[in-house]
């Protein structure tokens, strides 16, 4: 079994936590069995793992629904259960949007690494007219810029400029771009600037360096849980209306 | 779990996706939870929760049983009771009506994919 694997089956082996007590002892051993022969089956290991996360909290809030009754407890467990899956909803969306920030200048540095090879890295963005980083234009834009460093990560081109200078990010992601080649890190040179930087270690030592603003993905993020943060309050309002309803009747919830 | 099994198969109606899928599974005879899942995922989605929670519901509404459990006790087997089988005819008959119905309306299953 391959690491990736066991950390999946692991991961959902602690999901099925969430089901009521009765149900996991009852369908645990198949369902992991279930979810075994399944990820071996799987074309994309990372689109099944989110499917099973998925799976498992939605099966667990319709089994809890299915039993619950208006006691404190079971409603305590199906507001975590619903609150646990907004906030899955939000990491992954943060995290869709974030990688994406790192496509562009992921290409722009694959691009540039393909060319430098038969010529002078340090001749090739001298030409482009430099961006100012700290501008609102370029915070704004999508469009990634492109820099050149030399072996010890002083900055010897680049086609856009920090406050009129070249930009210099910390020397310590140089060593970790030479350890671990293609590297992606966010860099905040001061508040209110963050770039998603890809950086590689290019033939001749020198590193090769794009970055994007990563306002417009960090908005698009701030919006989104925005509108998560009025579904949970829904939520708990409708679970608090849901209770008052129940314990005014004296029944239970429906199964 | 509660056995409120209703003897009228029309009372069962309409089944969802997933439900519909299993009973299919079980109609060629009994199977384990993980075979019911490989061929229901022929025409719908399906993850372990989704299976086993259906799987519960059948066999509380009397639609499913339970006919054994293999040598090693890690498979359960599950068959269609009489019941089960009327219910998925009784809803086949349902979705037939169905399509005839768009039929004559002019649906055809060819232009789908136009």
């Amino acid at each position: 079994m391959k690491l990736s694997e066991r950390i999946v089956l692991s991961l959902y082996r602690i999901e099925l936590h969430l089901y009521p007590g009765k149900f996991r002892r009852r369908y645990a051993p198949e369902m992991l069995e279930a979810a075994q022969l399944s990820y071996s089956e799987s074309r994309s290991p990372l689109l099944f793992s989110l499917s099973l996360a998925i799976d498992g909290i939605v099966g667990a809030t319709r089994e809890h629904l299915r039993t619950a009754t208006t006691s404190v407890p079971s409603m305590a467990v199906i507001t975590m259960l619903l609150t646990f899956s907004l906030v899955a909803v939000s990491v992954f969306h943060q995290q869709i949007l974030r990688r994406g920030a790192d496509r562009a200048p992921q290409q722009i540095v694959s691009s540039l690494k393909a060319h430098a090879s038969s010529i002078e890295e340090a001749t090739i963005l001298q030409a482009a007219a430099p961006a100012e980083i700290a501008s609102p234009a370029w915070l704004e834009s999508q469009s990634p810029f492109t820099a050149i460093y030399n072996a010890q990560g002083d900055v010897v081109s680049a086609n856009a400029t920090l406050h009129g200078a070249l930009p210099q990010p910390p020397r310590g992601i140089f060593k970790r771009m030479r350890d671990s080649g293609l590297y992606k890190v966010t860099w905040q040179p001061e508040s209110g600037i963050r770039v998603a930087l890809v950086g590689e270690p290019a033939a001749s030592g020198q590193f090769l360096v794009a970055g994007q603003s990563l306002i417009k993905a960090e908005t698009r993020i701030s919006r989104f849980d925005h509108i998560l943060l009025w579904i949970w309050a829904m939520e708990l309002f409708g679970m608090l209306l849901l209770y008052q309803v129940r314990r005014a009747k004296g029944t239970s919830l429906p199964s | 779990m509660s056995s409120t099994a209703s003897a009228s198969p029309e009372k069962h109606l309409p089944l969802t996706p997933a439900v519909f899928a299993i009973l299919l599974a079980l109609v060629d005879g009994e199977k384990h939870g993980y075979a019911i899942m490989q061929e229901a995922r022929q025409h719908t989605t399906m993850g372990p929760g989704t299976l086993y929670g259906s799987i519960d519901r059948l066999l509380a509404s009397g639609l499913v049983r339970e006919t054994g459990i293999s040598e090693d006790e890690r498979r359960r087997y599950y068959a269609l009771t009489a019941l089960g089988k009327r219910v998925i005819m009784a809803e086949t008959q349902r979705l037939e009506r169905a399509i005839q119905l768009a039929r004559r309306k002019g649906i055809k299953a060819s232009e789908a994919k136009a």
